[in-house]
């Protein structure tokens, strides 16, 4: 796929999507989508701009749809519902933000699908080919961390998904982590505080009242989405965590309680059965465990930068 | 909407006929299979356990042909995955049961597994389902709980809904491992219309190779408890997949036991699922050519019209555009067969006034 989103006419990207022609590439994988959604649509264009895409149809891995939840919804409550090969396993959502159900209904699909990878629960950003896997429950401030790192030059994986491919020693497939470049999504006060710090970010549509409050996706850098298929040696794992006024602290995890922890961050350990205790085995083994407290970003920053220094 | 042909129902009459899909062919094989709970049964069809095609997508390029390889080995890898876990769960139970005193069958998805026959290859399923004599069951329950499982939090209404009417009592989850385990004691609702002989199916069991101490209904109450499943259960969603199961029962046994199509339908008079069983019969051969002689074909009625349209491929770009209205005649249909008429009343006036959704939010 040759084709950038934004060469697309408006025509063309809205045809496309409605008769199922509409192929969007990230990293590995390739989705068909459909959906008649204005607001998806809108979304699509704000942060997907810079991705490979096709309006002529093509393989695809998954198909997802974003439709009216029903003919009733669809003129009076205003409801979108998401599904996978037709089937619509999540309760519907307010129309206007059909554009965070389309991201959360996808990270959903590969989370739950693709187990060539043991899939982490995590964010991971690169820099120098030494990937960095950010691993911390919803609400430690994981995405935002993401974005400000990603907004000083390290390349996005995802601010999501680990994917742990390989086996440490195989030279064919040695142990790497795979990107999956992807608008961060940012909740709250998150977004005003990295678009106040970095004007420059481009964001897609805000969805109001969901379950996590108000969620807006940060456009994926370009250079990040250009090369989301160079994988990288996994270096470092961070537990990262947010404390309002705390001072820097930088503690080393040992190897196996980061093992455990990464289990219960895990989308696929129990699919995975052997293989994934191993390759679990190989990412601790490899990458030294640390968790980070922080209060502010600048110390973050520069606590990530001297973690992979002393690498070396 | 606009309608494709089915790449999946053509693989089932032949798979030789996908060797010609072009790449967006092999994507909807794939949807197909995923949306109608297949994909590890076909990958087991399209693939050997080292990655080789064993029917190959010569029309796609190379770097399709590895993504699909991908699925497919992911498919296969679930497959194994679930067959240890079944096997472990297995094991976790027959410890629990292994006092009881009385025979403990093993229906459906266990006992294919355990008995290891073609149709366990590939099959995905979520809760094991074992049958005791009624007068067992509370024995049987008991062990359970001993051994850690639980009845799952209820309404009072649907306690007595299993307690009182049903083949089964509530599902029980392992509070630790999370898995599910459906207690039966009759093959069907004792409610319900269709009178099915479970106590003659049940005593006849045979007792199944292994260390275990488990039981299996004989060959052909195996295919006939198949058959009552798809035709008198709404559960469409796996329909294809439990319609391929008659068939693969149907091909093992048949072709060491020459006349075994014959003493099904002996056994289905005796029974009470001669028509039940010549339905399912005319669907299999319908969808997969089973071998099957003509006087087991003779399938008929409204149903089975409704049922070529519901227990088919599920992918809204191939299904048959009756399938959505075919679903919900079925549903109250098997609501009607199931209960008596003041019971159908009481239940879905109750279903209807606290509803029956069951979706999640979308995780974020």
């Amino acid at each position: 796929m040759q084709l950038r989103l934004s060469d697309v006419s408006d025509l063309a990207f809205a045809q496309s999507l409605e008769n199922g022609q509409f192929r969007l590439r990230v990293g590995e994988i390739t989705i068909r989508l459909e959906t008649r959604s204005e607001a998806l649509r809108a979304g699509l264009r704000q942060v997907y701009s810079h991705y490979p895409v096709s309006v002529s149809g093509g393989f695809y891995d998954f198909d997802l749809g974003v439709h009216p939840a029903s003919l009733l919804r669809r003129w009076f409550r205003r409801n979108v519902v998401f599904s996978l090969s037709g089937q619509a396993p999540f309760l519907p959502m307010a129309a206007a933000n059909a554009h965070a159900l389309f991201e959360w209904g996808f990270n959903w699909t590969i989370g739950s699908s693709i187990h060539q990878y043991l899939v982490l629960h995590s964010a991971v950003v690169e820099k120098n080919d030494k990937a960095v896997m950010l691993a911390a429950a919803s609400g430690s401030g994981k995405s935002t961390l993401t974005a400000e790192l990603v907004l000083n030059g390290w390349r996005l994986f995802s601010d999501e998904l680990g994917l742990v491919g390989g086996t440490t020693n195989d030279e064919i497939q040695p142990l790497h982590l795979m990107p999956f470049p992807r608008p961060v999504s940012l909740k709250n006060q998150s977004i005003d505080l990295i678009k106040q710090r970095h004007p420059e970010a481009c964001f897609g549509p805000s969805a109001f009242d969901t379950q996590k409050g108000t969620v807006a996706h940060m456009r994926a850098p370009d250079d990040s989405v250009a090369r989301a298929l160079e994988p990288a040696p996994p270096t470092l794992i961070i537990f990262p965590k947010w404390t309002a006024g705390a001072p820097l602290r930088v503690q080393p995890v040992g190897a196996g309680d980061a093992a455990m922890r990464l289990i219960n961050q895990s989308f696929n350990y129990s699919v995975l059965g052997s293989i994934g205790f191993n390759r679990l085995a190989d990412l601790v083994s490899a990458a030294p465990a640390w968790e980070l407290e922080y209060s502010f970003f600048d110390d973050a920053l520069e606590a990530f930068d001297d973690l992979l220094a002393d690498i070396d | 909407m606009k309608k494709s042909p089915s790449p999946l129902l053509a693989f089932l009459l032949n798979p030789a006929n996908v060797e010609d899909l072009d790449e967006e062919g092999w994507s909807l094989l794939l949807a197909e299979a995923r949306v109608c709970g297949v994909m590890s049964r076909l990958a087991s069809l399209l693939m050997t356990s080292d990655a080789k095609f064993l029917v190959s997508p010569r029309k796609v390029s190379p770097l399709v042909a590895i993504q699909i390889a991908r699925h497919m080995q992911v498919a296969l890898m679930q497959a194994d995955s679930l067959t240890h876990a079944v096997q472990q769960e297995l094991t976790f139970l027959d410890g629990a049961l292994a006092d009881l005193g009385t025979p403990v069958l093993l229906l459906k998805g266990a006992a294919y597994a355990a008995a290891g026959l073609p149709a366990a290859r590939g099959r995905i399923f979520s809760d094991i389902d074992l049958l005791v004599m009624r007068s067992f069951i509370p024995h049987a329950e008991a062990a359970l709980m001993l051994g850690g499982w639980a009845v799952a939090k209820q309404d009072a209404y649907d306690q007595r809904y299993y307690r009182e009417w049903a083949h089964e009592i509530p599902p029980m989850t392992h509070l630790q491992r999370g898995t599910t385990v459906d207690l039966h004691h009759s093959l069907a609702m004792p409610t319900g219309r269709v009178h099915i002989a479970s106590d003659l199916m049940v005593a006849e069991a045979v007792a199944l190779p292994g260390s275990g101490h488990w039981y299996r209904l004989k060959d052909e109450d195996m295919v006939l408890h198949a058959a009552s499943h798809l035709l008198l259960n709404s559960e469409f969603d796996r329909g294809l997949r439990d319609l391929w199961d008659i068939d693969l029962l149907v091909r093992h046994f048949a072709a060491s036991e020459p006349d075994f199509v014959h003493r099904v339908l002996v056994r289905a008079e005796q029974v009470g699922l001669g028509q039940i069983v010549r339905n399912a019969f005319s669907l299999c051969h319908a969808a997969f050519c089973t071998p099957l002689p003509p006087e087991a074909l003779a399938g008929k009625g409204l149903v089975l019209c409704l049922l070529k349209s519901a227990a088919t491929t599920r992918h809204p770009e191939t299904r048959p555009r009756t399938q959505g209205v075919a679903d919900q005649i079925l549903f109250l249909r098997e609501m009607a067969l199931r209960l008596p008429m003041h019971l159908l009343v009481q239940h879905l006036w109750h279903k209807t006034t606290v509803g029956l959704s069951r979706k999640k939010e979308v995780p974020v």
